[in-house]
């Protein structure tokens, strides 16, 4: 059955390029209508290529992307008039002035909203008469996401939005799809590594690693369920991965810094238990896991 | 009167609901009066607006705050006595030095001699 409703599945998407191992290895991703997605993943993870793939920019070697209800990459014009999309590094148009290439672009659809584009424009400073190759590369991006948004597309896929920017513009930018989500109800998926950028505007994330989605939902959810233990460095690293609900370990500095998900009581006694009892050994109390922030989630959950 | 720290363990939902609780307890945050708009707030900080409604559906089930209909959700607890307030702080004070092996009376001792 057709799930018109739904702006963006994705299932057991598979992606490479030449002979090369999969980038995508199996991808499920499913975005509600409406929501903020931030997608997660290391440098080189595969975040454009999954990215390009979902909105048919790219054919899927196996499985499916679909936007609307409708394969990502043959769908009709319909369906892809209510994609945007904003590239890493705009470079297009380079040789237009800004209000050439917004006329230009516009120009393609029935419905743009000129009121919304001159009015972010505006709040952003972004010169009409200028070439967009004079522009900074802050100022490009800008552009790139004027040129994203006039038509008001249901799905709105950004890549790396923010990357390059500086604080006050990465907010400005940030801001503005906080407002197209509030008064559009756009659903927006975009990549970052900058994690407190995803902490702000998304209410959702999904983590890419090693060509899979490892992890998709609420990001408070994600901050509950997943949590870090302390313990000394000498500590058997062996013992501690061979226990249920333990992602990943590592050693910083004179700890062992362990991820653990879903961890109560029991799994806490049964790692006091296989610990050696020395007075050497983490203080059988002391063992706690404690909440940590996203960047440090990001980081367990992606080695 | 609210600030949000990212990069922390606690969930942006839960830092905005703690912070309208110390403002009722600082006395900022009178009984009766209104927070602001679930819109307003998450423009102001720039965060999600589902953010905020969750911190204010979590305010409204600890019946701190109460939601009436067309005006907005409107503060009902009243400021908790001191010692009340302290609890958290001293909660985790406890689990951190029981962390290290102190023993309560070690605890208090120390408090004492920076009680000054």
């Amino acid at each position: 059955m057709r799930n018109i409703k739904t702006p963006l599945i994705l299932s057991n998407v598979e992606k490479r390029f030449g002979d090369e191992d999969n980038v995508l290895d199996g991808v499920n991703l499913k975005l509600e209508a409406g929501s903020i997605t931030g997608l997660l993943g290391r440098n080189g993870a595969g975040k454009t290529t999954l990215l390009r793939t979902a909105i048919g920019l790219l054919k899927a070697d196996g499985g499916q992307s679909e936007v609307f209800g409708h394969r990502a990459w043959d769908s009709p014009a319909a369906v892809r008039r209510r994609i945007g999309y904003v590239a890493q590094r705009f470079d297009d148009m380079l040789w237009l002035t800004v209000k050439d290439a917004i006329a230009l672009v516009g120009s393609f659809y029935e419905n743009w909203d000129h009121e919304l584009v001159a009015r972010l424009q505006s709040e952003w400073n972004v010169p009409n008469g200028q070439k967009i190759q004079k522009l900074s590369i802050g100022q490009q991006q800008k552009v790139g996401v004027l040129l994203a948004v006039g038509h008001l597309p249901d799905l709105l896929v950004l890549d790396e939005p923010v990357a390059s920017l500086d604080p006050v513009a990465r907010q400005d930018i940030l801001r503005a799809l906080l407002m197209l989500n509030d008064e559009i109800g756009q659903t927006i998926l975009f990549s970052s590594h900058i994690t407190t950028d995803i902490e702000r505007v998304a209410a959702d994330v999904a983590i890419l690693h090693a060509g899979k989605i490892t992890y998709h939902g609420e990001l408070d959810e994600l901050k509950e369920v997943v949590q870090c233990l302390f313990l000394r460095s000498d500590t058997d690293a062996g013992i501690v991965n061979s226990l249920n609900g333990v992602i990943s370990s590592r050693v910083d500095g004179n700890r062992l810094q362990v991820w653990v998900r879903d961890w109560d009581d029991e799994q806490i006694e049964s790692l006091n238990s296989k610990l050696p009892n020395t007075v050497d050994a983490p203080n059988r109390n002391g063992i706690v896991p404690e909440n940590v922030g996203l960047e440090e989630l990001f980081m367990g959950m992606t080695s | 009167m609210f600030s949000i720290s990212t990069n922390s363990g606690v969930p942006i939902y839960r830092q905005v609901a703690d912070a309208v609780v110390r403002q009722i307890d600082r006395g900022q945050l009178q009984h009766g009066e209104l927070l602001p708009s679930v819109r307003q707030l998450a423009q102001e900080l720039g965060i999600n607006p589902m953010t905020v409604s969750k911190a204010w559906a979590k305010l409204e089930s600890e019946e701190i705050v109460e939601r009436k209909r067309g005006v907005g959700m409107v503060v009902i607890r009243k400021a908790e006595k001191p010692e009340q307030c302290l609890r958290p702080a001293i909660k985790q004070l406890i689990a951190e030095a029981q962390q290290l092996g102190l023993t309560s009376t070690q605890l208090t001792k120390l408090i004492r001699q920076h009680w000054k």
